[in-house]
């Protein structure tokens, strides 16, 4: 767990700050004419608060800097395009070509993202899986997101382009629904003993008419317990939650791609908003081959790679030179990368 | 005199050649009408119909203030232009409510419409003046009349026979366009036309229920014989219908119009402008192929339910609610929907006047009704009811003209109407509402 | 015949005086009056006429369901049924049939009869097998026995030939017997006997004054307990004249009031007198934007809620009417989670819910299917509300606002407090001409502000607390759920309740000659603890229900009945 002061971020940078800086509020709200609803006094749903993911994605980088000095990779489509022929690519065996001149993402801009090694370091530290760190918003460097090192050139994964609908879309039409439930809330802006859970559910959030996601509805976790993370302690400073390290596996069946985006040792930040809403973060680190199983094994061989604009070798070889945690011994290398996502979240009863 | 067209109607009625017996003496005579008024391309019928819109309008925003021909177009009749020369306005018209209560958002309507000041709310002792009119000239067409209205209320009709005999209102455009052009509908532009031999047994089959109901009447009460009447009328009705249904109309200008959309329906305005416009594109097709000759359109009820997605109050409410600005002199937002009302209408009468008919337009041979259940609605007033006449009832009236009312009876339009619908009445209404002289001014 | 609010008050201050009622939070409820140590018979009645009675919407369903199969879809849209009195069982007695609602039932009956006497369900209406095209004999076994179910009676012998008549020469024609037998049934569907209950009456010397055929009876205990046509056993009591005969009434009116079938009519009484045919008909309508979790979805279900609730307090439990505006028992979907902000464990259908003592919801009162169906569009209406709970629950009329308000009281905006519904509408009270009438609705429905126009629940509006206090006929109450407790002791709450069942039950306002005997139904029905099945009991066994004056003779204006309205869900006239 990292120390006591969260990092990453510029409301956790120094807690006598953070309520100046009025964190996790747009400032100066009026009073909401529906108070912050108090938790359900019905048994097993007492001093819960739960929440269903009503937007999904990753934290992207801000600030100076071209990120892609090189431009963007190329898919075969671009290939194509430019009168090459694409080279051999098999995603099932991507280590099968030679070194494939990926680019991977090389920007000075700040990530709104957690420091979760506990650790500010340089790609030509010593250590293992050295890597840089991105600077916080505002203060300091030890963000880690290798990640988005290994697949910000990529055009598929920028901001506002096609991974990004699709996964927010996810979420909310029951493809990949994510209930995350913090229990034991005695008071919801300071309270040192809270736990944290991240499941999976099999039901589709509610909608409004107008598409938005409906609070106060009832999702059921998944029957099966893999998709239950495990029971992280955490607490809450002045409205904001955090709590680790946490396991979490959760389903996904998006359009014929179906598989787990995993997580391991990550951390969960939620800050609690006047409508009952809450703002945060996963980070933590994905182990490699189930990154590649998504993008390359299976979106990779349906079109993904055309889509997006990669080669599953070059994928795999950014996955690997970028990954800087799970040391793996038998292999000699890290096996898995950190990651930064963000998500909004909307009231619900997180029913087990 | 029988057309050789009906015994070729009768014959193709019947398929196989297999004669079935129908013996209803009104075949002859509503064939006869159907067939010469229309299919030797005779005068057209004369429709009547009724537009109405709820919670009137601001009175000194909308009176013309220039009597006869050629008035003129203040604020609130604005969007009348262009359309004068069809529309003729009757302002100052209004009720006498001889020591009966001023029923909100009642008495204005049922007293225009029954001749009567009504005694109690939702009691109508009388028939409307559309099914008066649709007995005189409804009796030949598929439907006696047709009911419309924009806001989504089935219920919300004005057009009644009696008490807790009220023509409901079709409110879904894809409904109404199922029950004029959907299976029953004899498309004179389907070169396979076949009549469907079910349907002159259909017919046939009516006059073993029509016996059931006669050895039923024998043993009723005055109450319950009155209700059956009702139910016989419908019944021949049916007949009339189903026997219309086995001739495709022969009209140049009756084309099947395409099927709408299952939007939603609803008292939002947009949604109810909408509404609007889809009806009023089918019920010009009806008109064409002849399905019926009388209507009522209900743009909004009396209590104007019109609300302005996103908002909180309905036209009604803000008219009693919201303050009369002092800078304008009206109340802003009621007004909104006054105005939309007014170009609602507008825009009816211009569909109307805008279908090639014959020699002229759709409107040439339409007599149309536009009218309010109260003038100022912050006040309930019904002094100075609001009402126009739009079209020409075939050359029977003169259009274009304001008649200033005076404070005389509006049952003066009413019976003027009938007149110009061809049924020989002298007067209409009771007690301090008996009009003896139709409104001279309109009728040709 | 409804109480005037003078005399409603009258009797509270003599119950008041005469017994120690309860008060506070919890749903204590004051003890019924004391039991009469004997039972009294019932007192004479003198009862009113009869009218044919037009089949609702349920009832047309429910028959065709009985007659020609379950599976068999009825599918178009019925002329609105009409409230009158409050009722739409009592405005069946005063409708017809207007053209396009007659071309309406022709369709719906085509329908109907093509699918029963297609070849999956003929066999079980068709009692043979035909020779050919035409088979007199075989047509008129069908035709006499669909039409003795459909019209409720046997046909006489002369009325089965035109009909035959229509099957013979239709078959014929389409050379197809069963297609004969189709526009033979679609037809009978037609007949007004079929779409009307007519009820026969007879001279009974016993009595010296009419009675109900014993014909009629079975349908009219039919139609009053289960909400449907006869069923074989209770048509072929009727045939047997068994229920003009006090045994076999009580036979049969038992095995009725036993059968879980008595479920219909609970459920059909309940969305009677609540006004729930607007919600089937999807005419509530909310603003998206507003009401974001409102759909058609969510109101049906909170419709099925509050039929759920009244079916299983008062029968399944048998339980104290009053306590229906009480009880914290409900039943929960998800759909309905969402917008009672509660959890809800089973991802479908139906589970048992009590909402917290702390709760602001007890009572049918705080039902999200009232508070919608009572609302507008944009917004919720303390006066709608109110209105509901004195004229439905209460039976208290409250007259049509006058025609000549001044309403330039609302021209000085600024210095009025217009936050909260309850400032908007205190310049109602603060007039003489509007008080009278707002007085008996505004503090009834302002005590349900604290949940919106779809019934979600909120603490203030526009920034400002909602107060939900104030007092119902000299009683006081905090809050919605202390309304409900006020409401369970008010004195005109069974009355009304025995009225509306009674009106219910004979499809007409009651008569001067029932009089007394509406009193008797309630003194037995507080002595049994307020038990509905008890109330059904006694209605059934009466003379009220098997007598008559005769047939009704037609007014020279409108009905006996002194308040009609017509089934739409705003009436003129309304304006808060």
């Amino acid at each position: 767990m990292p120390s006591t002061r969260v990092r990453g971020s510029s409301c956790f940078v120094l807690l006598s700050l953070a309520t100046a800086l009025g964190c996790g509020s747009s400032g100066g709200d009026e009073p909401a004419s529906t108070p912050t609803p108090a938790p359900s006094a019905t048994p097993g749903f007492a001093n819960a608060r739960g929440f269903v993911l009503s937007s999904f994605g990753f934290v992207f980088p801000e600030g100076s800097g071209d990120a892609c000095p090189g431009g963007f990779n190329r898919g075969p489509i671009e290939m194509q395009a430019a009168g090459e022929t694409p080279l051999p690519d098999d995603c099932l065996d991507p280590t099968a070509n030679d070194d494939p001149g990926f680019k991977t993402l090389d920007t000075t801009g700040t990530l709104d993202g957690l420091d979760i090694d506990d650790t500010v370091s340089r790609r030509d530290d010593a250590q293992q899986c050295a890597h840089d760190d991105f600077p916080a918003p505002g203060g300091p460097a030890g963000v880690d997101d290798q990640l988005w090192r290994a697949i910000g050139c990529i055009r598929g994964f920028q901001d506002g382009d096609v991974v990004e609908s699709v996964v927010d879309g996810a979420v909310r039409d029951g493809s990949m629904t994510i209930l995350v439930d913090v229990q034991g809330v005695d008071d919801p802006v300071n309270d040192d003993d809270v736990r944290v859970q991240v499941f999976s559910s099999r039901d589709a959030p509610p909608l409004g008419g107008d598409g938005s996601v409906l609070p106060h509805g009832t999702l059921s976790i998944d029957p099966d317990a893999r998709y239950h993370s495990s029971v992280a302690s955490g607490r809450i400073e002045n409205g904001v939650v955090i709590a680790g390290p946490l396991d979490i596996r959760i389903r996904l069946n998006i359009q014929i791609v179906v598989g787990d985006l995993s997580f391991r040792d990550a951390y969960v930040r939620l800050e609690l908003q006047p409508d009952g809403s809450a703002r945060g973060g996963i980070f933590g680190f994905a182990p490699l081959e189930d990154v590649y199983e998504i993008f390359g094994r299976q979106a990779g061989t349906i079109g993904g790679k055309e889509a997006l604009g990669y080669t599953c070798s070059g994928l795999y070889a950014a996955l690997t030179s970028q990954a800087d945690g799970h040391f793996d011994d038998a292999s000699g290398r890290c096996s898995s990368l950190s990651t930064a996502y963000r998500f909004d979240g909307i009231p619900a009863f997180v029913a087990r | 005199m029988k057309r050789a067209l009906s015994r070729r109607t009768l014959l193709r009625g019947m398929a196989g050649g297999a004669a079935i017996a129908i013996g209803l003496p009104l075949l002859d005579v509503f064939l006869n009408e159907h067939g010469t008024a229309l299919a030797d391309g005779g005068a057209l019928p004369v429709r009547f119909g009724t537009w109405f819109w709820g919670c009137g309008i601001n009175p000194e925003r909308w009176q013309p203030t220039k009597e006869g021909p050629g008035y003129d177009l203040p604020v609130e009749l604005a969007a009348l232009d262009g359309l004068t020369e069809h529309v003729s306005v009757l302002s100052g018209f209004g009720v006498t409510l001889d020591g009966r209560a001023n029923i909100p958002h009642w008495t204005g309507v049922m007293s225009t419409l029954t001749g009567s000041v009504p005694a109690r709310e939702f009691d109508v002792d009388v028939p409307t003046l559309d099914t008066i009119v649709a007995r005189q000239i409804g009796a030949a067409t598929r439907f006696r009349s047709l009911e419309m209205s924009a806001t989504g209320i089935p219920g919300q009709s004005y057009s009644r026979e009696a008490t807790s005999i009220v023509n409901s209102s079709t409110v879904s455009p894809l409904e109404l366009y199922t029950r004029i052009f959907g299976p029953g509908f004899a498309d004179p532009n389907d070169a396979s036309f076949e009549p469907d031999p079910r349907t002159l047994l259909r017919k046939s089959a009516l006059s073993a229920v029509m016996a059931d109901a006669t050895r039923l009447e024998r043993q009723l009460g005055s109450h319950d014989k009155q209700r059956l009447d009702q139910y016989l009328t419908s019944l021949r009705q049916l007949e009339q219908q189903i026997q219309v249904s086995l001739t495709p109309p022969d009209l140049d200008a009756c084309t099947k119009p395409a099927a709408p959309g299952g939007e939603d329906v609803g008292s939002d305005l947009e949604r109810a402008i909408a509404t609007h416009d889809l009806m009023s594109e089918l019920l010009v097709a009806a008109l064409l192929c002849d399905q019926t000759r009388v209507f009522n359109m209900l743009f909004s009820w009396g209590t104007s339910e019109l609300r302005k997605q996103g908002t909180d109050t309905a036209h009604h409410q803000l008219t009693h609610d919201e303050m009369v600005d002092p800078q304008l002199g009206y109340q802003p937002r009621a007004t909104e929907f006054a105005l939309a009302s007014m170009a609602a209408w507008a825009s009816f009468v211009r569909r109307l006047a805008s279908t090639p008919e014959g020699a002229g337009t759709l409107l040439d041979s339409c007599l149309v009704l536009g009218h309010s259940e109260s003038s100022f609605a912050k006040s309930h007033s019904v002094v100075g009811l609001p009402v126009m006449l739009a079209g020409h009832a075939g050359g029977r009236v003169r259009a274009g003209v304001h008649v200033a009312g005076n404070g005389e009876p509006v049952t003066r339009i009413g019976l003027t109407v009938q007149q110009a619908m061809g049924l020989t009445v002298e007067s209409w209404g009771t007690r301090g509402m008996e009009a003896t002289r139709p409104v001279s001014e309109v009728l040709a | 015949m409804r109480t005037p609010l003078r005399a409603a008050l009258a009797l509270l201050l003599v119950v008041a005086t005469a017994c120690g009622g309860g008060s506070g939070g919890g749903s204590t409820i004051a003890p019924p009056l004391d039991p009469p140590v004997t039972q009294p018979d019932p007192p004479v009645v003198d009862a009113g006429p009869v009218a044919m009675r037009r089949l609702t919407e349920s009832q047309y369903r429910a028959t065709v369901a009985d007659v020609l199969g379950e599976d068999v879809i009825v599918a178009g849209r019925f002329e609105p049924d009409n409230r009158v009195s409050g009722l739409l069982a009592v405005g069946a007695s005063n409708v017809s049939v207007t053209p396009a609602g007659f071309e309406q039932y022709d369709a719906i009956a085509r329908a109907v009869a093509a699918q029963a006497l297609d070849p999956a369900h003929r066999a079980a209406l068709v009692p043979c097998q035909p020779s050919g095209a035409t088979d007199d004999a075989c047509a008129s076994a069908f035709i006499g026995g669909v039409g003795r179910r459909l019209l409720r009676r046997p046909l006489a012998d002369d009325e089965l030939p035109p009909w035959l008549a229509v099957a013979r020469d239709a078959g014929a024609e389409l050379v197809d017997f069963h297609a004969g037998l189709e526009v033979a049934l679609a037809a009978l569907m037609l007949s007004p006997e079929f779409l009307f209950r007519v009820e026969a009456s007879e001279y009974d010397p016993a009595r010296g004054g009419d009675r109900l055929t014993s014909l009629a009876m079975a349908s009219r205990l039919s139609f009053f307990l289960w909400n449907t046509t006869p069923d074989e056993e209770l048509l072929a009591a009727g045939e047997r004249g068994e229920l003009t005969g006090d045994a076999g009434l009580a036979a049969q009116a038992d095995r009725l009031l036993d059968s879980p079938r008595l479920e219909a009519t609970v459920r059909e009484f309940f969305a009677d007198i609540y006004g729930f045919d607007a919600i089937e008909q999807g005419l509530v309508r909310k603003d998206p934007a507003l009401f974001p979790a409102f759909s058609q979805d969510m109101i049906h279900d909170a419709e099925e809620q509050t039929l759920r609730v009244v079916a299983e307090h008062l029968l399944t439990e048998d339980g104290d009417y009053r306590e229906l505006f009480t009880t914290r028992q409900s039943f929960m979907t998800r759909t309905l989670g969402l917008v009672y902000r509660v959890p809800v464990r089973s991802a479908d259908g139906w589970e048992p819910f009590s909402f917290p003592a702390d709760s602001g919801r007890a009572g049918v009162l705080t039902h999200v299917s009232l508070l919608a169906l009572h609302s507008h569009p944009g917004r919720s209406s303390p006066t709608l509300r109110g209105k509901f709970v004195r004229e439905v629950i209460l039976c208290q009329d409250v007259p049509p606002p006058p025609g000549n308000i001044d309403f330039s009281m609302f021209a000085d905006d600024a210095a009025q407090n217009r936050s909260t519904a309850r400032g908007r509408l205190e310049a109602h009270v603060a007039s003489p001409a509007c008080a009278g009438c707002h007085n008996l609705m505004d503090p009834l429905g302002l005590a349900l502000e604290r949940m919106d126009g779809i019934g979600v629940e909120r603490d203030t509006e526009n920034g400002q607390q909602i107060d939900p206090s104030g007092q119902l006929d000299g009683e006081a109450y905090d809050d919605a759920p202390g309304l409900g407790v006020t409401l369970a002791k008010h004195p005109q709450l069974s009355p009304c309740l025995v009225d509306s069942l009674f009106k219910y039950a004979v499809g007409r306002d009651p008569v001067e000659g029932e009089r007394a005997f509406r009193g008797y139904l309630q003194e037995r029905f507080a002595a049994s603890g307020y038990k509905l099945r008890e109330l059904l009991r006694l209605i059934v066994l009466s003379d009220a229900f098997r007598t008559t004056s005769g047939p009704r003779a037609a007014s020279g204006s409108a009905s006996a009945a002194p308040q009609q309205t017509t089934a739409v869900t705003v009436q003129p006239g309304d304006l808060s």
